[in-house]
């Protein structure tokens, strides 16, 4: 390699380092942060609002004593904060790990163009295609930081019953003035974790808000829950179904439900389930999506009658269990 | 069509698979991230072609665990136990690599090339070079899919 050659790697080689720390650092400085006015593209929000203290109101209810209500606040709180884990866990391995396996490709294209010839040339480029190996094992390791200690995975369950009540009772407390007559049928021999119910109870409260909003219907307004499990497949399923008035129905709300039904579809969902404001369809998708076999449909049946669907796959029982009373 | 992807890098099997189902999109691709892995998706069903990475771990990488670090010629002994085990079907080597070290010195791919040639002449059909940042694997890749009658030239088949 002539010098002016050997100057150039060596430019290139600080280029690289230049662009891989500018890498890192965006993303700790952007995507690593606790969401806020400052940092709206932060990832870490714990949305510890009014309605998840009825939550938490509804599950003491259930008769827990004072060390079960510590344990599950801390079930709740680590529950609460998954979908962050997960978002860091998915941003680390997924999107950091190709941005980063893309440079060090880079790198040896750059490289390549400036010492193809030289007898080293095939050793340097293993040497970077090993680096970016070492790298990208480095990533993984990082991932497994947002996994949560195992000292908080001690397990509550909660039944079916339970679970279903609890988010009931929590989402029309958080609609004083709404009250539809609702069915509820519940069968299924699964207990839920912390997680789970979150995800159930976050399914009901949306369930029901857009009926109170969107069905067009002032009184008497019919909704019927219902939530069975599939055991051979471990799928939790609930079914939400309301009444709705025949005007409800028309062209501009299913042109609404299509166009969120298409980000959905997109994965579109994580900026605009905070902005979307209207059905909260696009919050629950993007919760579901940290759920293993999370699925969500929802539409109109007929002129009368709207229904929402979620799928879920309950977290494995892994740990000690210690039964709600 | 069923193609077996043998990849442990994740950026890269995302690259091939995304090309994959674009050339083939009725084709049924199975990934395995390790030799055993690869060995295991054979007990379902012998796949039409393999794309083989050549630097792989014996054991697949779960969670925090490790799956051995990668071996340079994981692909290798993938081929070496195709062939004891009497698994017949064509193997298509793509590497990020542009030479290994082997006995203190090193192999480039022309030399890796004849040697996988020689060594197994029977499944082994190819060897390509991979780099995202250019397209010429993918053209590669492509053309040898035809050749061995996995996809037609029309890309909707």
């Amino acid at each position: 390699l002539s010098d002016d050659h050997k100057s150039e790697i060596q430019e290139q080689l600080s280029g690289f380092s230049e662009r891989f720390d500018a890498l890192l650092l965006k993303i700790k400085d952007t995507r690593f942060q606790i969401r806020s006015v400052e940092n709206p593209e932060g990832i870490f929000d714990l949305p510890l609002n009014g309605r998840m203290l009825l939550i938490v109101r509804d599950i003491m209810q259930t008769g827990l004593s004072f060390d079960d209500f510590l344990r599950m606040t801390y079930l709740l709180f680590w529950g609460t904060l998954e979908p962050s884990l997960a978002e860091a866990r998915r941003i680390i391995s997924e999107e950091l790990k190709s941005e980063i396996s893309d440079l060090f490709d880079d790198l040896k294209l750059d490289v390549r163009e400036l010492a193809e010839h030289d007898p080293a040339f095939p050793m340097a480029s293993a040497n970077i295609t090993d680096a970016s190996v070492d790298v990208q094992r480095s990533i993984d390791a990082a991932s497994a930081w947002f996994v949560k200690p195992e000292g908080q995975q001690a397990v509550h369950n909660f039944t079916l019953n339970q679970s279903l009540e609890i988010a009931v009772a929590s989402a029309l407390k958080s609609h004083r003035a709404f009250k539809p007559e609702i069915d509820l049928k519940v069968s299924g021999n699964v207990n839920l974790q912390a997680p789970d119910l979150l995800l159930v109870t976050d399914a009901i409260f949306i369930a029901l808000d857009n009926v109170k909003t969107h069905c067009g219907i002032k009184r008497d307004v019919k909704v019927s829950i219902r939530c069975d499990v599939d055991e051979r497949e471990n799928v939790l399923r609930l079914l939400v179904g309301n009444s709705v008035s025949p005007s409800t129905r028309n062209g501009t709300s299913e042109g609404k439900l299509e166009q969120i039904r298409a980000h959905i579809a997109a994965g579109n969902i994580g900026k605009r389930a905070r902005k979307e404001g209207g059905s909260g369809f696009l919050k629950l998708a993007a919760a579901l999506r940290h759920s293993p076999g999370g699925e969500l449909q929802f539409g109109f049946l007929s002129d009368h009658e709207f229904q929402l669907s979620v799928k879920l796959k309950p977290t494995e029982f892994t740990v000690a269990v210690i039964q709600a009373r | 069509m069923y193609i077996l992807l043998v990849e442990d890098e994740d950026p890269k099997r995302r690259h091939i698979a995304t090309f994959i189902s674009e050339i083939a999109p009725t084709a049924v691709l199975q990934v395995a991230r390790s030799v055993r892995s690869a060995l295991d998706r054979f007990e379902d069903g012998v796949p039409d072609v393999v794309l083989l990475d050549m630097s792989l771990p014996t054991f697949d990488v779960g969670g925090n665990e490790g799956g051995g670090r990668p071996q340079g010629f994981g692909g290798l002994e993938l081929m070496r136990n195709m062939e004891l085990e009497g698994i017949e079907c064509p193997v298509v080597v793509i590497t990020g690599y542009d030479a290994f070290t082997k006995l203190g010195g090193q192999m480039n791919l022309d030399a890796l090339n004849a040697q996988l040639s020689e060594a197994h002449p029977k499944i082994f059909k190819a060897l390509f070079h991979y780099n995202s940042a250019y397209g010429d694997w993918q053209e590669k890749v492509r053309s040898i899919l035809i050749d061995l009658g996995v996809i037609s030239e029309n890309p909707a088949g």
